[in-house]
């Protein structure tokens, strides 16, 4: 196993490496110049130039690779070109609400997607589990948008029980502190996690559904009711496990996807988070900010991907490659 | 599983009771009880070919929030094409200004839904709105723009030219601290008008065509409140180069001054406005507070000239990106301000009585030709697009409903003093398709093909867009429609191998005055990115005559015989004026409305007690 997860780590090196070159380059031909947009309407041709030059966009390509490697390698995500602040800086206060959001969501998409799903495969044909499909489908297609405005009509602007904006951060410098600070900080993440939660459980628990009735029919399964077990026993115990594989990697994948993926509902909910901060920076051509957060998000993306193998050789013994 | 399942049912019927809530409370807004007040309702009546016919209405009525509407008048012999009303709340806000004691207004805080967000809190750097909106409560002008966008005083205390015109000297007030105590003299002032020397467009324009080469030779201290700008030859354009321009001279420390201007100052604005820097959280808010010792000027408030006064404690600016977020939260009381946003959403505001809603300065919706390549750089050709144009479609699309849009073929901002019609009759909102088709095809430009550029993320050039592309098609081009977003676009336009048209839009010309519109937009020569070729030199002529002249009234005949040009030479698009609006609570005074310099600056705005 140890082997295993050492193999796995020195095999993501590289894949970072080639995130990185692939990243940078697409924003070299990428069109788009944010000298243009420093420089406002009224700049003229020569003072884009001089802009351009002071911003080091005029060095040909291998030249600004090697120093962003550089920089890179040793740590240093830059600075913003518009703001002459520290990347980490920027980024660090951004971490906390999109992986709190990310949390809350994988949390309760997952307890409401795998229940329903469940639920759908044991009453499979029922008229349970054709309305639950339904509703599957309903949050499959319903826009998070519309979903989101529809909620914070109702709810926020109406009713009153939940903020609009005014994201409440969570203290975690004490248990003390945390535990004072929760409360407003789940109440004010109340609706954005509703909508994606709400969006995400459908396809978990389509997934969860087919994944149990294959299971279901499996021969050791009949043999297990044909003992005497109960159904929950049977359904928990011998049909889970081995249905559990496909809905942890849907799981996973839908985690990776939250580390940037939050686009939408950051923006809607007013959420301080690196959704919001990513989307900004492109609309801006804000590279160093785009280039940060990309490589943030893709070794997330890698280390989850990670997690997940990870788990799978736990769940299931068949997969442990070398152990 | 039951037990998800009859929370989710329970969540779905939550949601069902929250629709039926919500239609109740539609219906039981509050009543309000009525303040009599003066309305000030000015309604302009355009005729956008010949004539236009101003009409100022003074009813006595009672009113509790600004509304906006569209009244048609029947006259016999003018054809009346649109009328828009804007009923400003002027008279509310005196009459309760002046029955209030000053001690009553002051305390509480004011939360701002900021449209967008603050990347630094330079003014002399960038030319961002949203920098100069936060930047202009904690630092002061010299000189800045009253309710009328003349020219009033904020840190000056007087100025006066000399006899041959060449020396103007001037004085600022004694006893100006700066937020960390500092002394406001003519060190500080002269450090910023240095940085700015080569970015503050008048400024720079006043110092190249009339000043002495050498800094300190234009700019002199005299002692620690008095400075000359010194010239070789005389201009009335002084005054206007210490004013509000592109990059702002606002009176910066020392400290900041000394970082080039090409680089933007870090660290927390301080300067010595009303309301003292606070705090800045990156991509989520930033807040500023009453400056204690802040020394207000003794002139009458007048926009942002003369006294300024901070009666709240606190102002903090969140960031809300969504528009329809940043007037949800308003709805729902969590924030007292929303900033900028367009027609449809203000329809719903409308019939709120917890909110008042004001319009904003209009901005000018405009088209730019490629002047350097085909077809474009044939006068007739672009003359022909111009006389084809649809303008009411295109301001219809990027204003989004009648009432926020007028036709206005005036360079200068239609409503005020400097508006013309001069040369528009036969050119502006003329749609004469057929005539056009002719005179393309006549030219030998059918089926010419013609580059449009579409930035899809920005409304009112999307909008223009897709009308240009009906109309281009219509008079007989091969149009290649680009679609693109902003950042794509404004690369792509210094490029002039790789267009023909693209649209923009651009605030109210009256705050730039006809100078700054002549110098530093579209119109320069070969300055901007249409690569306009002035090939007859009138706009050249234009430009230094107006620089020149200190008479108002021969000024905007100069500016008339320019538009008269612009029309005959069609150097772009004018497409007409739309409007967006911003809100705030009923109970915020203070307001003047109008798209007045000072409209959303927190400065002299105050919240009714109950």
């Amino acid at each position: 196993m140890r082997r295993y997860i050492a193999q796995r780590l020195l095999t993501s090196i590289p894949v970072i490496i080639i995130v990185g070159i692939i990243t940078f380059s697409l924003l070299y031909i990428a069109p788009g110049d944010p000298a243009a947009i420093i420089g406002g309407d009224e700049a003229t041709p020569e003072q884009l130039e001089e802009i351009r030059h002071q911003l080091g966009f005029d060095k040909p390509y291998h030249v600004q690779l090697g120093r962003w490697g550089s920089r890179m390698i040793h740590g240093d995500l830059g600075t913003s070109i518009f703001s002459k602040r520290e990347i980490t800086m920027l980024i660090r206060p951004r971490i906390q609400p999109t992986v709190s959001l990310g949390i809350q969501i994988i949390i309760v998409s997952s307890l409401l997607g795998v229940s329903l799903g469940m639920l759908a495969a044991w009453k499979a044909g029922a008229k349970l589990d054709r309305a639950l499909m339904v509703f599957a489908v309903i949050g499959f297609a319903t826009p998070g948008f519309w979903l989101a405005f529809l909620l914070i009509w109702g709810f926020a602007v109406n009713l009153n029980w939940f903020p609009v904006i005014g994201y409440a951060p969570v203290d975690i410098s004490s248990l003390g502190a945390f535990g004072r600070t929760l409360p407003s900080h789940l109440h004010s993440m109340f609706l954005p996690v509703l909508v994606n939660s709400v969006l995400a459980s459908a396809f978990i628990s389509r997934i969860t559904r087919s994944a149990m009735l294959e299971v279901l029919r499996e021969d050791y399964v009949r043999t297990a009711r044909a003992k005497g077990l109960s159904e929950i026993r049977v359904f928990l115990r011998h049909a889970f496990r081995p249905a559990a594989i496909p809905i942890v990697t849907v799981i996973g994948g839908s985690l990776a996807g939250l580390a940037t993926g939050l686009v939408v509902t950051e923006r809607i909910f007013a959420i301080p988070g690196l959704g919001r901060m990513l989307v900004e920076a492109i609309a801006r051509r804000d590279y160093p900010i785009i280039q940060g957060l990309l490589m943030l998000a893709s070794t997330t993306f890698i280390t989850i991907n990670l997690a997940v193998d990870i788990l799978y050789a736990y769940v299931d013994p068949r997969v442990r490659y070398g152990g | 599983m039951k037990r998800s399942l009859s929370l989710k049912l329970a969540l779905l019927a939550v949601a069902a009771a929250a629709l039926g809530v919500t239609a109740a409370c539609g219906e039981a807004a509050p009543a309000v009880v009525p303040t009599p007040v003066v309305i000030d309702r000015t309604v302009i009546v355009e005729k956008p070919v010949e004539k236009i016919v101003k009409q100022t209405v003074i009813v006595e009525k009672p009113v509790e929030k600004i509304i906006q509407q569209t009244v048609v008048v029947e006259k016999p012999v003018e054809k009346i094409v649109q009328q828009t009303v804007v009923v400003i709340q002027t008279a509310t806000a005196t009459a309760v200004v002046a029955a209030v004691p000053e001690s009553q207004k002051a305390g509480g805080s004011l939360k701002i839904a900021a449209s967008g967000s603050v990347q630094s809190f330079d003014p002399n750097w960038t030319t961002a709105s949203g920098t100069h909106n936060v930047t202009y409560s904690i630092q002061e002008l010299l000189l800045a723009h009253t309710e009328q966008y003349a020219l009033g005083k904020q840190l000056a205390e007087s100025w006066i030219s000399s006899g041959d015109g060449k020396t103007w000297t001037f004085r600022i007030r004694s006893g100006v601290k700066f937020h960390d105590g500092t002394p406001l003299t003519t060190k500080q002032v002269i450090a910023t008008l240095n940085r700015q020397k080569d970015a503050a467009a008048v400024f720079k324009l006043v110092q190249a065509q009339f000043g002495t080469p050498v800094f300190t030779d234009y700019v002199k201290v005299v002692d620690d409140l008095t400075f000359t700008i010194n010239l070789k030859e005389p201009t009335g354009l002084v005054p206007f180069g210490l004013g509000p321009q592109n990059f702002q001279p606002l009176i910066q420390s020392e400290a900041w001054s000394a970082v080039p201007q090409k680089e933007t100052a870090k660290g927390d604005p301080i300067g010595t406005g009303p309301y003292k820097f606070e705090k800045w959280t990156p991509g989520d808010r930033w807040s500023m507070v009453r400056f204690a010792d802040y020394k207000a000027s003794p002139e009458k408030t007048d926009g942002a000239a003369g006294r300024q006064t901070a009666y709240l404690d606190r102002v903090e600016y969140i960031e809300i990106p969504d528009q329809t977020t940043r007037v949800a939260a308003l709805e729902a009381g969590e924030v007292d301000m929303a900033q900028e946003f367009p027609a449809d959403l203000a329809v719903r505001l409308e019939k709120n009585t917890k909110i008042q809603l004001v319009s904003m300065a209009p901005n000018r919706l405009l088209g730019h030709f490629n002047h350097l390549k085909p077809p474009f750089n044939n006068v007739e050709a672009r003359r022909a697009f111009i006389q084809a144009y649809d303008n009411e479609k295109a301001l219809l699309l990027a204003a989004g409903n009648k009432n926020s849009y007028r036709l206005c073929p005036s360079l200068m901002q239609c409503g005020t003093d400097w508006e013309s019609s001069a040369g528009a009759a036969g050119n502006y909102y003329a749609k004469k398709t057929a005539e056009s088709k002719a005179k393309i095809a006549a030219l030998g430009m059918a089926g010419m093909k013609v580059r449009l550029m579409d930035p899809t993320d920005r409304q009112p050039a999307h909008a223009a867009a897709q009308v240009s592309r009906e109309v281009l098609a219509d008079i007989g081009f091969n149009v290649e429609f680009l679609v693109m977003d902003w950042a794509t676009m404004v690369t792509r336009r210094a490029d002039p191998e790789l267009w023909e048209f693209f649209h923009t839009w651009s605030g109210s010309s009256v705050r730039t005055g006809p100078v700054g519109h002549l110098a530093f937009g579209e119109i320069q020569y070969n300055g901007w990115f249409n690569k306009y070729q002035d090939v007859p030199g009138k706009g050249r002529d234009s430009l230094t005559k107006l620089a020149k002249e200190t008479d108002v009234a021969k000024q905007k005949q100069i500016m008339d015989d320019f538009q008269a040009y612009f029309y005959e030479d069609a150097i772009f698009l004018q497409v007409g004026e739309f409007f967006s609006r911003w809100a705030a609570r009923a109970d915020m005074r203070g307001i003047v409305g109008g798209g007045g310099p000072a409209d959303q600056l927190p400065a002299n705005k105050w919240f009714q007690k109950k």
